[in-house]
C-alpha cells in the first residue's frame, strides 16, 4: 500500500473516530438543549421532533419560578468554596510538595482518603450539626461541605504542580531575600499557573453539581440548581414536563460550558504540567 | 542575617493570614448585606409545608410561586403565613427522616402517603389530632361529616387519629370505551375471568396491549398486587393483622406464601406479562399513563388516580373522549383493592400546632378541594364534590357514580399500618417486577416470606 | 521569634486544621452509630448497643453481597471502559489535527452535566419504544429493543454507558497530559530506528504513560465507587429489582427507606475501608 494511500485512510479513521465520539458526546446535550426551546406541547410528543417552533416562554416560566435564585446559590457556593479551599490549600500543597518530613506521606494520603467517605453515612452527623449550629438552608452549610471534598483535591493537583516546576527559580528568588511565601506567591505561582486554572475548574465544576449533600441541606432558600433540577422528577399534573427540566438543565450546563471554552487551553497544559506525578 | 530571615518569614507570614482575614471581612460583609437586604420576615407564625405534590396539589394555595386568593384570604383570616417546600418524594422522606429524628422541627406539616403514618407515628413523631378535629374544626373550611369516611380511617393508627386526607384514591379501571365497543362489549368486565378475556381481545402487539400496570422494582407494585391478592384473600399477616399491635398480640406471622395469595399474585403478573407491554417491568405510575396516553394500552389498572389525570393531560382527542371509569371486578372471595392518600401530617416537634392544624384543616376542606376539582381532580375528599360542582361538568355523571362506590370500597386494611412497611412493601414489589419478567411466582414469593419473616423476627414481634 | 522552624507546621495548619474539625466529628459519630441498633423506631437516645452485630447482618446479607456484585462490575465496567476510550482518544489527538479546538471542546462537555440531567436525560433516551435511542436510532440501523431499563443485564450496561459518557472527558484529559508531555525527540528517535506503530506504542508510549494512567485510574475509581450515586439514583434508583443497585444506591436505602442509620453507617465503614485499601493499593504503584 502506498505510503499516501495509507496516511489517507489514517487520517479518515482519525477524523471519522473522532466525528462519531463528538456525535456522541453532544447529542443528549444538544437534545436537551433542544427541549429547552420547545412548548409544552411540543416536548412530550412520540416520537420526538427535530423540527418545530422555538419559544422562550418555558425560560421565562423558569425564571418567574425562581431559576435565578437558584442559580446564584450554586454559584455563590461553589464559588466560595474553590476560594477557600484554594487559600487554605495553597501553603500545605506547597509544604507537602517543597518540604521533606516525616509522615510527609501519610499526610498526603490522610487528606486524599477524607473524600473517601460516602454520602448517605454522613449526611445525618452533617444534618445534626448543622441544625444545632442553626446552619441549615445557609450558603455556608455548603461552602464547608464542599469544602470538604475540594480542599483534599486541591492540595493535592497543587502538590503535584509545585513538585513539578524547578525548585531552581524558587532557590534563586530566595537567595535573593524573598520569603518562603514570598517565593511561593512571586515565582511558583505564575509558573504553574495553568495548572491551577485546571484545578480551579473541575472544582468548580464537581461543587457546582453536588447533590447529596445539598438536597439534605438546604430547603428553600439555599437550594442550588442540581437539587431544583431533580424536582421535576415527578410533578403529578404536569407530568415530568421535559422541556422546564431542560431549561434547568441548560442553565446548570451553561456557566461551566463558557468556561471551559475559555479556558480549554489551560486544562489540557494545566494537567500537562505533571500534577499528574502525585 | 537569619535575624533578617526571621522578621521577612513572620511579615509575610501575616501577610498571608491578613490576606486570609480580609477576603473572609468582605464576604462576611457581604453576607450581611446580603441578609440585610432580605424581605423581612412576617411577625406571624409561618407554617412550612415539606411536600412532593407542590406542582400537583398545592396550585390551589400557590402556583409557580405565586400565592392563590384562597391562601391569601385564610391567611388574613387566622393570621398565619404559610410556606410550601416542594421536593421529590425521594428527597421528601429524606427530610422528613431527618427532620423527625433529629427534633429540629424544620417543617410543621409533612405530606406525604396516609401508610406511612405507621413509620411515624409509632415512634411519636406525629401529633394526635383528634383533639382539634373534635374541638377546634371550623366550618367555614372544614366539614368532617362532608369527607369520605374511610379516607379518615385510613389515617389513624390504634384508632388516634394524624392526619388529614388532601387527595384519596382507590380501586378502579380507566378504561378506552371506543376499543372496548370494538371488541364487542358495551360495558366493563364484571369478573376476573372477564377482564382477562378482554384484555386478551385488545392485545395485538405491538402497537395494542391490553392493559398496563406499573411493576418497576421498588414499592410501587407492591401497592396494586396486594390488591389482588386481597381479592383472592390472600393478607400480608395471618389472620388479616393489620397494625403493629394486632401483628405483635396474635403473633401473626407473614402470609405472602399462602395459597390464596399466590394465586392472587399470579393473577396479576400474568395480566400484566400477558396484556401489558414489553417494558413493563420498569413502568412506574408515569410510564403507564403515557403508555395509556399514547394509545399503547386500553385499560389501566387497578387504581383511580388515573382516570382523571388521563382524561386531563391526554393531547389525543379520540382517547380523550372515549375515556371512562368503572371498578374493578372482585375476585372470588371479595372486591378487589386499592388505597392511597396523600396526607398532611403534624410534626409533633411543630412549635406552634394550632397554627398547623389550621392549615391542615384549610388543605383537606371543600375550599381548596373544589379549587383541586375545578381543575378536573376526581380524587378529592370530599363527597359532595363528586356529586355537584365543576366535576360534574368535566365528566359523565355515571363515571363519577363509579368513583364514589370505588371510595367507599376502598380499605386501607389490604395493607397493614405498620413501622417496617416500606422494606415489607419493597420486597413485595421487587418480587412483583420480577415475576413479571419471568421469574417463578412461587419461589418470589417464598423469597419475599422469607426476608420478611426475618424481619419482623429481627424487630421482636414475635418474642 | 524564627518561624522558619515551625513553617512546615503553619503551612499544613489551615488544611489540617479544617479537614480535621470538618471531618472528625461525623467520622466518630458513624463509627458510633455503626456500633448501635439505632433505627427510625428508636426512641430517642435509646439505642442499644450491639457490637459488630450490624457488620455481621451486612456481611451476611445476600443484597449486601449482590450490591458489591454489582459495584464491582460497574466500576470494571466504567473504568475500564472509559480508560480504553479516553485512551483511543488521546491518541488521536496526540497527531496533527486540523479542528482541534472544536472536537477537543465537543469530547469535553458531557463532563460539565449535572449527574441529575445526566440520569434523567439517558432514561428518557432509553424508554422502550418512545425513547431517542431506542425507539428512534437503534431501528434506524435495524436494531428492535423493547425494553432496556426492564431487564437487569441491559440496566446494568445502560447505567455503565451513562457514567462512561459522562466521566471519559476526565480520563481523555489526563491522558492526553500525559501523552502530551512524552518527548517528540523520543518517537523520532523510535522512527529512525525503523519501529513500526505498534511497537512504539508499546515500549515508548505506554510506559512513559505509566504513571498518568494509574492516576487517571485511581480518580475514576473513586468516582464510580462514590460520585455515581446520582446518575444511578435517577436512571433506575438501583432497579429491576436488585440489577443495579451499587453500595451507595444499597447505603441509601437502608438509611432513607428502612431508616437503619446504624446498618447504613456500617456500610459507609465498610465502603471507607475499601476505598483506603483500594487507595494504598494505587499509591503504592504509583511509587
Amino acid at each position: 500500500m502506498s505510503l499516501k494511500l495509507k496516511s489517507l485512510i489514517t487520517n479518515a479513521l482519525q477524523y471519522g473516530c473522532l466525528m462519531l465520539v463528538s456525535f456522541v458526546a453532544l447529542l443528549p446535550i444538544v437534545w436537551v438543549v433542544m427541549t429547552s426551546f420547545k412548548s409544552d406541547a411540543v416536548a412530550n410528543t412520540y416520537p420526538p421532533m427535530f423540527i418545530f417552533e422555538p419559544t422562550i416562554s418555558t425560560y421565562s416560566d423558569a425564571l418567574t419560578g425562581g431559576l435565578l435564585r437558584f442559580f446564584l446559590n450554586s454559584l455563590i457556593v461553589a464559588a466560595a468554596s474553590v476560594t477557600a479551599s484554594f487559600a487554605i490549600g495553597l501553603p500545605a500543597a506547597y509544604a507537602l510538595a517543597r518540604i521533606s518530613f516525616r509522615g510527609n506521606q501519610s499526610i498526603s494520603f490522610w487528606i486524599i482518603s477524607t473524600r473517601m467517605g460516602p454520602p448517605f453515612g454522613f449526611i445525618i452527623p452533617f444534618y445534626l450539626i448543622m441544625s444545632n449550629i442553626h446552619l441549615l438552608d445557609t450558603w455556608t452549610a455548603l461552602i464547608v461541605m464542599y469544602l470538604i471534598f475540594n480542599l483534599p483535591f486541591m492540595v493535592w493537583m497543587l502538590k503535584g504542580f509545585i513538585q513539578e516546576s524547578p525548585k531552581e527559580i524558587e532557590e534563586s528568588a530566595m537567595i535573593d531575600g524573598c520569603s518562603t511565601l514570598g517565593a511561593l506567591g512571586r515565582v511558583v505561582l505564575p509558573t504553574i499557573k495553568p495548572g491551577i486554572a485546571a484545578t480551579i475548574i473541575l472544582s468548580f465544576v464537581a461543587a457546582w453539581n453536588e447533590f447529596m449533600y445539598a438536597v439534605a441541606l438546604t430547603s428553600t432558600q439555599a437550594k442550588t440548581l442540581p437539587v431544583a433540577t431533580s424536582d421535576f422528577s415527578g410533578s403529578f399534573v404536569t407530568g415530568l414536563r421535559w422541556n422546564l427540566m431542560s431549561v434547568y438543565a441548560t442553565a446548570s450546563m451553561l456557566p461551566v460550558l463558557v468556561m471551559s471554552i475559555f479556558v480549554q487551553r489551560y486544562l489540557v497544559r494545566g494537567l500537562t504540567l505533571g500534577a499528574l506525578k502525585g | 542575617m537569619s535575624e533578617e530571615k526571621a522578621k521577612i518569614t513572620r511579615r509575610s507570614y501575616m501577610k498571608y493570614v491578613g490576606g486570609v482575614v480580609a477576603v473572609a471581612v468582605v464576604a462576611a460583609a457581604g453576607y450581611g448585606i446580603y441578609e440585610a437586604t432580605k424581605p423581612t420576615p412576617t411577625p406571624m407564625y409561618t407554617v412550612n409545608i415539606c411536600t412532593w405534590f407542590g406542582a400537583g396539589l398545592f396550585t390551589a394555595l400557590i402556583k409557580e410561586g405565586v400565592k392563590q386568593p384562597l391562601l391569601l384570604e385564610f391567611e388574613k383570616d387566622k393570621n398565619v403565613t404559610v410556606a410550601l417546600a416542594d421536593f421529590t418524594e425521594d428527597v421528601v422522606r429524606e427530610k422528613s427522616l431527618l427532620d423527625a429524628t433529629s427534633h429540629t422541627g424544620t417543617y410543621d406539616l409533612w405530606q406525604s402517603g396516609g401508610e406511612v403514618v405507621a413509620q411515624y407515628a409509632v415512634p411519636k413523631y406525629l401529633y394526635p389530632i383528634d383533639d382539634y378535629m373534635k374541638n377546634y374544626t371550623d366550618p367555614k373550611y372544614l366539614d368532617l361529616s362532608d369527607v369520605y369516611p374511610k379516607a379518615l380511617e385510613g389515617l389513624k393508627y390504634d384508632g388516634v387519629s394524624y392526619g388529614l386526607p388532601i387527595y384519596y384514591t382507590g380501586p378502579g379501571i380507566t378504561y378506552r370505551k371506543d376499543l372496548f365497543e370494538e371488541a364487542g362489549w358495551d360495558r366493563p368486565p364484571n369478573t376476573m375471568e372477564e377482564l382477562e378475556e378482554i384484555a386478551k381481545a385488545l392485545t395485538k402487539p405491538p402497537n395494542q396491549y391490553g392493559l398496563t400496570t406499573r411493576c418497576k422494582a421498588g414499592e410501587e407494585p407492591g401497592i396494586d398486587v396486594g390488591g389482588f391478592a386481597w381479592a383472592y384473600g390472600g393478607t400480608w399477616f395471618e389472620g388479616g393483622a393489620k397494625t403493629a399491635t394486632e401483628i405483635k398480640a396474635n403473633k401473626a406471622k407473614p402470609a405472602f406464601n399462602t395459597s390464596e395469595f399466590l394465586e392472587g399474585f399470579k393473577m396479576f403478573c400474568d395480566l400484566s406479562r400477558k396484556y401489558g407491554p414489553p417494558d413493563t417491568p420498569n413502568y412506574t405510575w408515569y410510564e403507564q399513563a403515557e403508555a395509556y396516553k399514547s394509545g399503547l394500552a386500553a385499560m389501566v389498572l387497578p387504581g383511580n388516580w388515573c382516570y382523571w389525570y388521563l382524561v386531563q393531560s391526554a393531547t389525543d382527542e379520540t382517547i380523550k373522549k372515549n375515556t371512562r371509569f368503572a371498578v374493578p371486578p372482585p375476585g372470588p372471595v371479595r372486591e378487589t383493592q386499592n388505597f392511597w392518600s396523600a396526607s398532611l401530617f403534624m410534626n409533633a416537634d411543630s412549635k406552634d400546632k394550632r397554627a398547623a392544624w389550621e392549615v391542615q384543616q384549610l388543605c383537606a376542606g371543600k375550599k381548596m378541594q373544589e379549587t383541586m376539582a375545578a381543575s378536573g381532580n376526581t380524587a378529592v375528599t370530599i363527597r359532595s364534590l363528586h356529586r355537584s360542582g365543576p366535576l360534574t361538568e368535566l365528566y359523565p355523571k355515571e363515571d363519577l357514580a363509579n368513583i364514589e362506590k370505588a371510595m367507599d370500597i376502598a380499605d386501607w386494611a389490604y395493607r397493614p399500618y405498620f413501622p417496617e412497611f416500606p422494606e415489607v412493601e419493597i420486597l413485595l414489589g421487587n418480587a412483583t417486577s420480577a415475576v413479571v419478567a419471568g421469574r417463578d411466582a412461587k419461589t418470589a414469593l417464598d423469597e419475599v416470606q422469607d426476608k420478611a419473616y426475618s424481619l419482623m423476627k429481627a424487630h421482636g414481634y414475635y418474642d | 521569634m524564627n518561624l522558619t522552624r515551625y513553617r512546615t507546621a503553619l503551612f499544613l495548619l489551615p488544611t489540617v486544621a479544617t479537614l480535621l474539625a470538618v471531618t472528625i466529628y461525623p467520622l466518630l459519630f458513624a463509627l458510633y452509630a455503626s456500633v448501635h441498633d439505632w433505627t427510625f423506631y428508636s426512641q430517642t437516645h435509646v439505642w442499644p448497643f450491639v457490637g459488630l452485630r450490624q457488620y455481621q447482618e451486612l456481611l451476611l446479607d445476600s443484597d449486601f453481597r449482590n450490591s458489591l456484585l454489582v459495584t464491582a462490575m460497574f466500576c470494571s465496567g466504567s473504568v475500564g471502559l472509559s480508560f480504553f476510550i479516553g485512551l483511543g482518544l488521546g491518541l488521536l489527538f496526540n497527531r496533527p489535527l486540523r479542528g482541534k479546538n472544536f472536537f477537543r471542546t465537543a469530547v469535553m462537555l458531557p463532563l460539565f452535566v449535572t449527574p441529575v440531567v445526566v440520569g434523567f436525560g439517558w432514561r428518557f433516551m432509553l424508554q422502550g419504544r418512545t425513547g431517542l435511542i431506542t425507539g428512534y436510532l437503534l431501528p434506524l440501523i435495524g436494531i428492535q429493543v423493547d425494553t432496556v431499563l426492564a431487564r437487569g443485564s441491559t440496566a446494568l450496561l445502560s447505567v455503565i454507558a451513562a457514567d462512561v459518557w459522562n466521566q471519559t472527558p476526565l480520563m481523555f484529559l489526563i491522558l492526553l497530559a500525559g501523552l502530551s508531555a512524552i518527548p517528540r525527540d523520543m518517537y523520532e528517535a523510535a522512527q529512525v530506528d525503523g519501529a513500526r506503530t505498534w511497537q512504539t506504542f508499546r515500549y515508548i508510549t505506554i510506559p512513559n504513560l505509566r504513571h498518568v494512567i494509574l492516576i487517571g485510574l485511581f480518580i475514576r475509581t473513586i468516582d464510580a465507587f462514590n460520585a455515581s450515586f446520582g446518575t444511578i439514583f435517577i436512571m433506575t434508583a438501583g432497579g429491576p429489582g436488585t440489577a443495579t443497585e451499587t453500595l451507595p444506591m444499597l447505603g441509601w436505602r437502608i438509611a432513607f427507606l428502612s431508616a437503619r442509620f446504624g446498618t447504613a453507617s456500617a456500610l459507609a465503614m465498610l465502603m471507607v475501608l475499601i476505598m483506603v485499601i483500594v487507595g494504598n493499593l494505587y499509591v503504592r504503584s504509583m511509587r
